[in-house]
């Protein structure tokens, strides 16, 4: 078996077999050392210094959490390993002696989610178990400890479907409130609010043609992301780089999981049982803001076909 | 409100944390005495506007979205500020954990609660407890890499058999090493990924073949640790031939080594056995054995054994014996003293020196003997040090044999007691007219945290004679005496 060469920039962060990147710059394309912001168990968070229009943050990610906008997955899990061990105690990491890796090797994934007819049993299941207080467990335990408010993500999940009803009603002073109660709101590094809406959005985008006329899908939507880019420095930059690839279609691998469950109930449970691994909430926050608005987008729909 | 109650805050700049390890982190705070309201937040404008609402937002407070804001309201001033410090604390323990993990899961149940399936459990309880947890673990279909010593020989015989009817691997009780499928556990290297198999009772002994496996630009596709007593009559190889099987059907595998040192005769007759009809060309590496060619290649030095690995692979071993760095090649008349923290890299110097006809003392400070009520020496070198020290004074010594171990789980700056130790040594005996040749080598490999090559240099500063490999240290060491070094073949 023959060897993967080492970077000859690095001598350490070893030339991976396989990447699987977005449509877009390559993240290694900037010639740059990334500063190594979050070292996790399947994800390294890297940080482009002085970067203004590309991205800031490039996530290296394991198979298990996915291809994330802006970052890069290594499916193998060795590959992954020895990256992570490699950038442990290092405080940057020179990533440009990817570019030399072969075209085959370097997978491309459209990160856009595409219109799929929406099952309505699936919605419902999908929108029972996530209301169920979920075994993440964060909001039951947040209000068993007498903690503050702030710590408990239920009251902000609970926002998907009124901030989608809003949008779909074009009630553009509606949404804007939702969203300024939602983006930034969440004690943590990538605030439930703002997983929320993303999982909002990414519903919108799946049910565009289906469950939704396209044209009044496209206004909705365009109602969510027209308040969105105002609201960007009320959050973190983690959690601001993923809201404007939402703004622009591209949402991570994890949410398009979510997405397909709304077409089958029997996939439904499994997404959200991978979804508790996504993060500390994140996976559910996302899950809610998915399931919340795509019930209001069937809500809708047959109302729509009652009045037809 | 009291009159005396207090608000107080933090603000720690740029600091990203999820929002379990900030409610744990609340939790654990508001539970102090005096404590009334604790709230660890990111500073974003939503949050703020609810500290706001609810009285908990400190006046002329100045942060930012990514500032990670600590508030508490206490009885008085002097409590807020306590917690405040505990609460900052906790943070920066967050931060030195090496991983900063999302999620730690601290029981078997915790650990299937979490994320996506998991398949391999980790047990590190004190020995009394460690069947129970890998019982659970076994029968909720995890591999278990069990750290744990003291297991009773009946638990680790019924838990194997258990494993192996379940087609899972146990491995341990007592094992120090392994990397699976490139994840390390225990005490483990970071070495590239290639096609040799390790299948190993043995911990040092391991991680040295897979440390020359990795110099040599061979890497390995598995590192399977078994425990130190699979191989005893008892236990009967159990795991052993399990976790042969498994590498055998492996398809990043091409060859195969099991290390140990001698098994007991019978076991040792159905592991060769077993070993010829695996399918894939192996290597068994049995310490001490001597070195054959038969249709399964024996070899009985680690050295032997990564070099014969190497060759089947296609590569090559080459390990010189001059050392890198100067030192006095004068013979000396005295006696050889090796003081070890790896039991198997002992094992094999006193193989070698063995070979060679030097009678040597070889001492393992990892040994229980040594490490009752401490810890292991290679997680705190700082008890090698007394040992050394003596050797200085000693005049029946002439040759002091160390090795230093590096990789996940070791010290993260072994080099630098020892070399401190060393020089006071060297000193000692100088001062009373006599020259102590320290000798030793590097268990390691680039990728490792330590930092192979600044090791190197802190102990070559200190006159450590350094060689790439362990046995060749010992040879350097018996040729000091006037001895015939033996070398393996591969290796000359």
């Amino acid at each position: 078996m023959s060897q993967p060469p080492t970077s000859a920039i690095t001598n350490v962060v070893r030339l991976p077999h396989r990447i699987m990147v977005a449509e877009g710059p390559r993240p290694w394309a900037h010639n740059q050392p990334l500063r190594v912001v979050h070292v996790g168990q399947s994800a390294v968070l890297l940080e482009r210094e002085g970067a203004r229009s590309a991205p800031e943050l490039v996530a290296v990610t394991a198979a298990s959490r996915g291809l994330v906008p802006g970052g890069c997955c290594l499916p193998d899990v060795r590959d992954f390993a020895g990256f992570r061990t490699a950038v442990l105690r290092r405080p940057t990491v020179d990533l440009s002696g990817w570019a030399s890796l072969a075209a085959r090797q370097v997978v491309t994934v459209d990160l856009g989610i595409h219109p799929r007819p929406l099952d309505p049993a699936a919605v419902a299941l999908l929108v029972r178990l996530v209301g169920q207080n979920p075994p993440d467990g964060v909001g039951r335990d947040a209000r068993r400890d007498g903690l503050h408010p702030l710590m408990d993500p239920d009251p902000l999940r609970r926002l998907a479907g009124p901030l989608t009803r809003a949008a779909l009603a074009s009630d553009a002073g509606e949404v804007q409130l939702l969203l300024r109660q939602l983006i930034g709101a969440g004690p943590g590094a990538t605030p439930a609010g703002d997983d929320v809406v993303i999982g909002a959005v990414a519903a919108l985008d799946a049910a565009t043609g289906t469950a939704l006329p396209r044209a009044r899908a496209h206004v909705a939507r365009a109602h969510l992301c027209a308040f969105l880019p105002s609201l960007l420095s009320a959050t973190t930059r983690a959690s601001r780089q993923d809201l404007v690839a939402a703004v622009e279609g591209q949402f991570a691998q994890h949410v398009h999981v979510l997405a397909e469950a709304l077409t089958d109930p029997a996939a439904v449970p499994p997404a959200l049982r991978a979804a508790r691994g996504w993060g500390a909430t994140s996976g559910i926050d996302v899950a809610s803001g998915v399931a919340g608005a795509a019930a209001a987008v069937l809500t809708q729909h047959r109302a729509d076909r009652r009045s037809a | 409100m009291n009159a005396t109650e207090a608000l107080c805050a933090r603000v720690v700049r740029r600091l990203y944390r999820d929002s379990v390890a900030l409610m744990a982190l609340a939790s654990s705070i508001e539970k102090r005495e005096g404590v009334l309201r604790v709230g660890a937040v990111m500073a974003t404008p939503a949050n703020l506007e609810v500290l706001d609402r609810s009285g908990m937002r400190p006046v002329d407070l100045v942060a930012a979205p990514d500032d990670l804001l600590l508030v508490v309201r206490a009885v008085d001033e002097a409590v807020a500020e306590e917690a405040l410090a505990a609460a900052e604390a906790g943070l920066t323990t967050t931060e030195n954990r090496a991983d900063r993990d999302e999620v730690r899961p601290q029981t078997v149940a915790d650990g299937l609660a979490v994320g996506e399936r998991p398949t391999l459990a980790t047990v590190s309880t004190p020995g009394a407890y460690a069947p129970v947890v890998v019982e659970q673990a076994l029968r909720a279909g995890l591999h278990v890499f069990c750290f744990s010593d003291n297991v009773p020989v009946a638990d680790e015989i019924r838990l194997k058999r258990m494993a192996v009817e379940r087609r899972l691997l146990l491995m341990g009780p007592d094992c120090g090493t392994a990397v699976v499928d490139g994840v390390p556990l225990g005490f483990a290297n970071v070495a590239s990924p290639g096609p040799v198999a390790l299948v190993a009772a043995s911990g040092t002994g391991a991680q040295e073949i897979a440390c020359l496996l990795d110099a040599a630009g061979i890497g390995i596709s598995q590192l399977v640790g078994v425990g130190g007593r699979d191989l005893s009559e008892a236990v009967g190889g159990l795991m052993t031939h399990l976790a042969l099987e498994m590498v055998a059907q492996d398809e990043a595998t091409d060859v195969i080594v099991v290390v140990s040192k001698p098994p007991a005769p019978q076991v040792a007759d159905r592991l060769l056995e077993r070993l010829a009809g695996l399918g894939k060309p192996v290597v068994a590496c049995l310490l001490g054995l001597p070195d054959s060619d038969g249709p399964v290649v024996v070899r009985g030095t680690l050295e032997g054994g990564a070099a014969a690995a190497a060759s089947l692979a296609g590569g090559a071993l080459v390990v010189p014996d001059e050392p890198d760095a100067t030192a006095s090649p004068a013979p000396v008349r005295t006696g050889v003293l090796g003081l070890y923290t790896g039991g198997t890299l002992a094992a094999e110097a006193k193989v070698v020196l063995s070979r060679a006809g030097v009678a040597a003392q070889i001492l393992d400070l990892g040994d229980d003997e040594y490490t009752a009520g401490r810890p292991h020496p290679m997680i705190d070198p700082s008890a090698r040090v007394q040992p050394v020290l003596e050797a200085g004074a000693r005049p029946d010594v002439g040759v002091l044999l160390v090795d230093l171990v590096l990789g996940h789980g070791a010290s993260a700056d072994p080099a630098t007691p020892l070399a401190e130790a060393v020089v006071t040594a060297r000193s000692t005996a100088a001062a009373d007219g006599r020259e102590l040749v320290v000798v030793g080598s590097v268990c390691g490999t680039t990728g490792d945290p330590q930092g192979i090559e600044g090791q190197r240099r802190i102990l070559a500063a200190a006159g450590v004679v350094l060689h790439p490999s362990n046995a060749a240290a010992a040879r350097y060491a018996a040729a000091l005496t006037g001895a015939r070094p033996v070398l393996t073949q591969e290796a000359q």
